[in-house]
């Protein structure tokens, strides 16, 4: 895929060549929004509102990582999900099935290994995760899972949430050390290895 | 948290595990490695936190989010007049503050710009020498208009009657002083305006008034929308327009 040549095109108004764009980064963008906001349908109006933000904005870009200019969009759209929440908090109801239970998002069982075991140890610890992610105020969390969960880079990190090199460092380290102190609440989901150390730096 | 560790210490194995220490800081990074073990458990610990995150597995996108003509023609629609809604709403802002500004200071530039009362002029005082005085000539009190008498609204015009001997300076301008005739006109040549009792520096009235109470305009409020000045018309206006785009640039902000 030539990127570039595609986001000329899409600056010029081909609609076309813009939703190419779409389906190389939506689910990265997804992935984003939901680690954010934990919730699939809101991830998904989150991914939607920034593809069409970015759509009728794309004058502004001006160069650079592109990847990282469609992540601002959605993080943008993140915070005000999450400022929207704030203000008025709400309780999430859960799907029931027709036997009346409540079942987890799909999302939840997703797993590569094939014991069901493995899946549910898997399962746990990323909803241990998940967890810990949730308590973290929203511009750690956009950095460690822009940084640790999508994997881009600091320089990126600092364009996509409009801030300084230094700050995501130092928001990265803090959001990691918090993630680390949340997971001793889950010790039977961690490696022995991984209990021990907590237990013996914690003396 | 490792109690012997500080911030600034996980902040650089932080960005050591990462890659993004310079080589200086990665040499000495590494020293410590080496020769405390505090910091190696801290470097293993935070090693393992950044694997457990990177492995989580990454959510598919349910669908696809590609976008339709029409989807991207509403929204930009209701955005395409964002920007001038915030201009309309700085601009309107801005007009208030004029107004409000050249309403408050105009009378007080007209009052500083307005000549000294002239007090009894020499003409005045040699009019009325004694020797006039001893031969009976009475002198009548000297009135200083501060405000000749002028029409409602902004001050625009001068208010005053035709072929009145008065002259009006203006918006509010200097005072008029007229020096008592040593035989003074007949009545009929006097002008027939109310005097504003406000204007009178010293409360004798002049002959023809004599005996008449002063009072304050009588004229009845019932047109109290008239009575309203254009400026403070303007003002409402102004700040009515602000108010309005001002909410109309909030509701319509990109996302």
């Amino acid at each position: 895929m030539d990127e570039p040549a595609l986001i000329q095109s899409a600056q010029k108004g081909e609609l076309d060549a813009f939703n190419r764009l779409i389906l190389a980064y939506q689910d990265m963008a997804f992935n984003v929004a939901y680690r954010m906001l934990a919730d699939e349908d809101l991830a998904e109006d989150a991914v939607q509102n920034a593809f069409i933000s970015a759509y009728n904005n794309l004058g502004s870009f001006r160069g650079g990582s592109f990847k990282a200019w469609v992540m601002r969009m959605v993080t943008n759209g993140c915070y005000d999900e999450l400022r929207r929440q704030k203000r008025r908090p709400t309780t999430p109801l859960e799907p029931m099935s027709d036997d009346n239970e409540e079942h987890d998002s799909a999302a939840w069982m997703a797993s590569d290994e094939p014991s069901a075991e493995n899946r549910m140890e898997q399962a746990e610890l990323e909803h241990a995760l998940q967890h810990c992610l949730e308590q973290l105020p929203p511009d750690f969390r956009a950095v460690v899972v822009l940084v640790d969960v999508q994997g881009l880079d600091y320089s990126e990190v600092s364009q996509s949430v409009k801030t300084p090199l230094g700050t995501i460092k130092s928001r990265l380290a803090r959001a990691r050390l918090k993630i680390r102190e949340c997971l001793q609440g889950f010790q039977e989901l961690l490696p022995e290895q991984f209990r021990l150390k907590g237990e013996a730096l914690d003396e | 948290m490792n109690k012997t560790l500080t911030q600034k210490d996980y902040l650089l194995i932080s960005a050591y595990l990462d890659g993004e220490l310079s080589v200086a800081q990665k040499t000495d990074v590494e020293k410590r490695l080496q020769s405390n073990s505090n910091f190696k458990l801290a470097i293993e610990d935070l090693a393992y936190t950044k694997r457990v995150l990177s492995a989580m597995p990454r959510v598919r996108a349910p669908r696809n989010f590609v976008l339709t003509p029409d989807k991207v023609k509403k929204t930009a629609k209701i955005q395409r007049f964002q920007p001038a809604w915030g201009m309309v709403s700085a601009f309107s802002t801005l007009m208030l503050l004029v107004i409000f500004a050249s309403s408050r200071l105009a009378p007080v530039a007209s009052l500083m710009s307005a000549p000294a009362p002239v007090m009894a002029t020499e003409a005045a005082d040699t009019a009325f020498s004694a020797e006039k005085i001893a031969n009976g000539v009475t002198p009548t009190p000297m009135i200083i208009l501060w405000n000749p008498p002028r029409a409602y609204g902004m001050g625009g015009g001068d208010g005053v009657a035709e072929g009145s001997e008065i002259t009006a300076g203006g918006m509010g301008g200097g005072p008029v002083t007229s020096a008592p005739a040593e035989n003074p006109a007949p009545l009929a040549a006097v002008p027939q305006t109310t005097l504003d009792p406000s204007n009178l520096i010293l409360g004798i009235p002049d002959a023809a008034s004599q005996g008449q109470t002063l009072t304050a305009n009588d004229e009845p409020r019932s047109n109290w929308l008239a009575s309203i000045a254009t400026s403070t018309w303007l003002m409402i206006g102004a700040g009515l327009l602000a108010l309005v785009s001002a909410l109309l640039a909030i509701f319509t902000r990109r996302r």
